[in-house]
Formats: structure tokens, C-alpha cells, sequence
């Protein structure tokens, strides 16, 4: 048996454990659920007010979900010490995070791309916005996971972390959430949403290419 | 400090005389540090959790490793027992089966090993660590009791960790 | 002389001792010149009257916002990655002026904008990507003071500032790039200024009146932090006892 990659390995210990604590996967989609299912009750159910909305409400909604599941990606580990082992291990920390964060990923982004048509059927979206909004969703979820990865190991640690960990995050999701919901209204506008998707997409190459290194970075510094 | 998590304020820490903070990833696989903590997940069963170690420290078939290691500290039959249903005994003997994973000689740095273990436990490992540095390993370990050995160099350290 | 003398803190502070008073004079003088100039002896815009003059404040603030950024993003790395202390120390002492500049353009922005466009504020391409940079500086200055340990501190405000600087060159081709309310750049970087020689005057003397306000007042802040890390070492025992004027603080 030959040893498998390690983000390989730390990915599926993560989304093993998940699966045993229910409440992981759930809290996040719940929260999505509610959130955005409280938009509607609020402003009325006028449809055009609600397709107007739509898109940014839920991507708002997701990108919250995203970051408040993402301040436990290192803080248990931290507890018991796994994260020591993992920081002092000889293999790269860049790819033992580039794991967690795919876990993370899998555990509370995904599941917001999937549910997302159902989010767009409670704003009246048409087929075409919804496949937008969903593959947007798709593109997207991903930087956020890293975004916030970064965040949780600024953070890691410090009292007031998690609120911490917002003020330092959502700025720089606003480019993602920016791209991700003017592509939908573009859509719905019957535009091209070419752009908005090559931009998407470069920010997340650009995410994959430079946080986890600041993420690793983040985490010896908090763990000195 | 010698784990390499915290810069010493002053001098430096050298391992075959090269400074740690040089060390690439070859040499610090070398080096393994088992603290105060276990670094056993509550959620994985032991053999998860000692697998997941042994693939951190770049070791092949981490799973058949693990289990070897397990049932070398008689502990082999919980394999499938979640860690948090374990005693705090075993757990600590769960993590110290880190050592039985593989024959490399390496420098192993033991924070309160002894910690929670109860006699017959210490037995077995002074036995490992003997078996240890018979491979070629070196171990420094800290405690607060007493140890079962008489052949090895002690330090004693003052209150602020100075020699007194 | 090399160029990293100045890293030694007691070397830095005594050059900035020497050099702040000197800041703020050229900042008073250049300031004065500068509005002078603006308001007064600038002609009136053919499209905004006299309402456009702001643009004194309004623009050089906003430049140095953002050259303040990369500044402290750049000495917070050095900080970091070379272990350099003062140079953390300058990074930290950059981020109150530059948030100060961000606040003074918003509002100045503001105060322009509703006579000329008709709202106070309005979410174009500029001006969202320019509200980011207000909150960047919110969390990089939340981060570090919350961070007690200096290494950490230092080593997580370096990464926070480095990775938002990827916002600053949007800010500004934002304008260019996408089509919106604010106006392209006046001082483009590639063709010649598209305004009146007497008014590029006023707005580069008043910029460099912020510039020299802000050497002033960031080391003024650097040495503060200077004294306040390094207090239990010789040479600010020495200073303290043949300064007793320093203990008041």
C-alpha cells in the first residue's frame, strides 16, 4: 500500500468526523435555509421585488453560512493538538491545509450550490438564472472556503475570534459576491454572463495559488 | 522550543548540528515530538486516529502500521473504540504508540509521557523506549515522577527552566 | 552608511527626532500654498463652478490612502520577513493616517457628490472597491491590537495588509475598467493631465502637504511605539533620565 497524498488523507479525516457530528454539515445549511428564507417574510412577497433581490440575498446568505462554520477549521484540532503534530509533520502544512479546506468545502459549501435552486425558487427566479446562480455558487463557495481559512488561522486562538474573523473576511469576498450576483442579474437581464464567470474563476485561481501559503504562514505564527 | 514551535530568546537549538529553523523536510522527518496533548481525535476510533498520525509523519501502509503499534502496547482490541471512550491511560499509551510505528532511528521528544499511566503501563514503556534506543533512536523526555531508569543522563531543572 | 542603520531603534528614533519638526513645517507651508492656490487663485470649473474646489482635499487624501497602504503592507512584510522590528512598528503606526485619509475622502466624496450627482453615495465600481479599503483598515488595525503577542501580531497584520493590496490597483483603474458615475483618473498614468495647470499645481502641492503631514505624524507615532516596546532597555533608560519632560506620558 503506498501512502496516499496527505491533503488527501487530512480531507477524509475531516469529512469522517463531520459525518459522526451531524450538526457540522447541518448548522451551515440551516442558517442558509433560515437566512434566506426570512427575506421574503420580510419584504413581502411582491415577485418582482423578490426577483430583484434574489441574487444578492442569497450569495449574501452563503457567504455568511460559509464563514461561520469556517472559525472551527482549526480551533478543534488546536484543542486536542492535532495541529501541532500537523505544523511540526514533515510533509507540506500548505497541503494539510489545502485539505481541511477542501473538506470544508465538501462539508458546508457544496451543499449550498445544491440547495441553491431551491433558494431560487423561493425569489422566482427563472431556469436560466437559477443554473446562474447554482454554477456561480459552484465557482464561488470555493474562494470563500479559502478566504475564510485564512481567516480561522489569523484568528486562531484570540477571543473575539469569530467576530474577528468576519471584519477580516468579508472584504475580501466582496469581489466574489460582486461577480457572483451582477452575473445573475445579467441573466435575468438576458446579458452574458461570460465575464462574471472568467472572473470568478480567476479569483479563485488566484485564492488556490496564494492563501493557502498565507494560511500555513498564519498558522505557525499562531502556533509559536 | 526543541519542537521547533517557539524561537529561543536567546542561542540556538541544533540538530546534527544544523539550526532548526534550517532543517528541510528530510531532516524533520527525523525529529517527532509527542506533547502534552495526544493529538487523538475524540470523534475517530484509535485506529483511525493512529493511522492519521502515522500518515502525518510520512510513514507507507499507515493502517498496518498502527495496528502493529496498537497491539504492542496491548491495545490492539480497541482498534474500532472511539478515543473518547477511552480512559485517560489509554489514550496516553495510544499516543505514545507512536514510537512502535516504525524501526527509523529518530530523536523522540516526550512531553510528560508518564503522565496518567499506571504502573504496569510505565513498565511497558520504559521497555519501548529501551527497544528504541537499541534501533538507534535518541529520547528526552520531561517528567515530574520518578523514572524507571538508571542508566541514563538526568537533568535537573530549576523553576525557570535555567540550570540551576 | 548602509541603509539598514536606521533599523537599529535607537539610531531611528533620534534621526526622526530630528526630522518631524521639519515635516511639519514643509507640511504647513505646502498646505497653505497649496489651498491658496485652489481656492483662490484656481479659475472656477466650467461644469461645477466653485463646488468642484473640494477636489484639494478630496483627491490628494485619496491618494495618499492608498499609497499609505502599500506603504504599511510593505513594511509590515519587511517587518516580518527580515525581522525587522521598527519597520513592523512603522506599518503599525501607518494604519491610523491612512484610515484617517480613507474617512477624510469618503466624506469629502460625499459632500462633492450631492450637489454634482444628486446623492450623497451610490455603489459604482470606485466607490464599493474604495469602501473596501476603509474596511481592510478596520480589520488590519482590529487584528493587531487584538493580537497581544508581538511576533504573531506582526507576522498576521503583514499577511491581512498583503493580501488586501491586490485592492489597491483596482480602486484605481476601477473607473477605467468599468463605466460608471465617478469620473476616469484626472492625473492619468499614461497621457497628459486632462486639467488646468493651475489646479494640477494646487492638487500636487496640497498632496505633498498630506505627505509630509503624514511622515510627521507616523513617526511621531512610531517613536511612541518605540519608546512604549523598548522601555526596559538601556538606552531609553538613559534617554528617561536625561529627559524627565518623557515621564509625563
Amino acid at each position: 500500500m503506498s501512502t496516499a497524498p496527505i491533503w488527501w488523507v487530512v480531507a477524509r479525516r475531516d469529512l469522517t468526523l463531520s459525518q459522526r457530528r451531524r450538526s457540522d454539515g447541518l448548522l451551515p445549511l440551516g442558517f442558509f435555509l433560515a437566512a434566506a428564507g426570512l427575506f421574503p417574510l420580510g419584504v413581502g412577497p411582491e415577485p418582482q421585488t423578490l426577483r430583484d433581490i434574489g441574487a444578492g440575498v442569497v450569495w449574501v446568505c452563503a457567504l455568511l453560512a460559509s464563514t461561520l462554520s469556517v472559525t472551527q477549521m482549526f480551533a478543534l484540532d488546536h484543542q486536542d493538538g492535532s495541529l501541532e503534530q500537523m505544523v511540526m509533520a514533515p510533509g507540506s502544512l500548505v497541503a494539510l491545509v489545502l485539505g481541511k479546506t477542501l473538506a470544508h468545502w465538501l462539508i458546508s459549501g457544496l451543499p449550498l450550490v445544491l440547495l441553491s435552486p431551491l433558494m431560487a425558487l423561493f425569489f422566482g427566479m427563472t431556469g436560466a438564472s437559477t443554473l446562474v446562480l447554482g454554477l456561480g455558487l459552484l465557482v464561488g463557495t470555493p474562494t470563500l472556503s479559502l478566504l475564510g481559512g485564512l481567516g480561522a488561522a489569523l484568528t486562531l486562538g484570540l477571543r473575539s475570534g469569530a467576530a474577528l474573523l468576519l471584519v477580516i473576511v468579508l472584504p475580501l469576498t466582496v469581489p466574489t459576491l460582486i461577480f457572483g450576483a451582477s452575473a445573475v442579474s445579467a441573466a435575468q437581464a438576458g446579458q452574458s454572463v461570460q465575464a462574471h464567470f472568467s472572473l470568478l474563476a480567476a479569483l479563485l485561481l488566484l485564492s488556490l495559488a496564494g492563501l493557502p501559503w498565507a494560511s500555513a504562514a498564519a498558522l505557525r505564527l499562531a502556533l509559536d | 522550543m526543541l519542537a521547533g514551535l517557539t524561537e529561543p530568546s536567546a542561542g540556538q537549538v541544533l540538530l546534527n548540528r544544523v539550526p532548526w529553523c534550517e532543517l528541510d523536510s528530510k531532516r524533520r522527518k527525523s525529529l517527532a515530538y509527542v506533547g502534552h496533548q495526544n493529538a487523538l481525535k475524540d470523534g475517530l476510533t484509535l485506529g483511525e486516529a493512529l493511522s492519521f498520525l502515522a500518515s502525518l509523519q510520512g510513514l507507507d501502509s499507515p493502517r498496518d502500521r498502527a495496528r502493529h503499534a496498537l497491539d504492542r502496547l496491548s491495545l490492539g482490541r480497541h482498534w474500532r473504540t472511539p478515543v473518547r471512550h477511552l480512559s485517560q491511560g489509554m489514550r496516553r499509551r495510544g499516543a505514545l504508540a507512536r514510537l512502535a510505528l516504525d524501526d527509523a532511528p529518530r530523536v523522540w521528544l516526550l512531553d510528560e509521557p508518564l503522565d496518567a499511566l499506571d504502573d504496569a503501563s510505565v513498565a511497558g514503556f520504559a521497555e519501548l523506549v529501551d527497544h528504541k534506543l537499541g534501533q538507534g533512536s535518541a529520547v528526552l523526555l520531561t517528567s515530574h515522577q520518578s523514572i524507571p531508569w538508571t542508566n541514563c543522563p538526568q537533568l535537573h531543572l530549576g523553576g525557570e527552566g535555567r540550570r540551576p | 552608511m548602509r541603509w539598514t542603520t536606521f533599523a537599529a531603534t535607537p539610531r531611528f528614533y533620534a534621526l526622526t527626532g530630528y526630522l518631524i519638526p521639519g515635516f511639519w513645517a514643509v507640511a504647513a507651508l505646502l498646505g497653505l500654498a497649496g489651498l491658496g492656490l485652489g481656492l483662490g487663485l484656481a479659475p472656477s470649473d466650467f461644469q461645477q463652478g466653485n463646488v468642484y474646489r473640494i477636489i484639494f482635499i478630496h483627491v490628494p487624501a485619496a491618494w495618499m490612502s492608498m499609497v499609505i497602504y502599500v506603504a504599511m503592507a510593505f513594511w509590515a512584510t519587511v517587518g516580518w520577513a527580515a525581522k525587522v522590528r521598527v519597520a513592523s512598528m512603522l506599518a503599525r503606526a501607518l494604519a491610523p493616517t491612512g484610515t484617517l485619509f480613507t474617512v477624510i475622502t469618503l466624506w469629502t466624496g460625499s459632500l462633492w457628490g450631492k450637489p454634482t450627482w444628486g446623492t450623497w453615495w451610490v455603489w459604482d465600481a470606485k466607490l464599493t472597491s474604495y469602501f473596501v479599503l476603509l474596511l481592510l483598515y478596520i480589520g488590519y488595525l482590529a487584528l493587531t491590537s487584538t493580537i497581544e503577542e508581538r511576533r504573531r501580531s506582526d507576522g498576521a497584520g503583514a499577511i491581512v495588509a498583503l493580501v488586501g493590496v491586490v485592492n489597491i490597483p483596482i480602486i484605481y483603474f476601477a473607473a477605467v475598467w468599468w463605466n460608471s458615475l465617478h469620473q476616469g483618473p484626472s492625473v492619468p498614468l499614461n497621457a497628459a493631465p486632462k486639467i488646468a495647470t493651475s489646479m494640477l499645481t494646487a492638487m500636487l502641492l496640497m498632496t505633498f502637504s498630506f505627505w509630509s503631514y503624514a511622515f510627521a505624524v507616523v513617526f511621531t507615532r512610531t517613536r511612541a511605539l518605540v519608546l512604549e516596546e523598548e522601555s526596559h532597555t538601556e538606552w531609553v533608560q538613559s534617554l528617561r533620565a536625561r529627559r524627565p519632560s518623557m515621564n509625563r506620558h
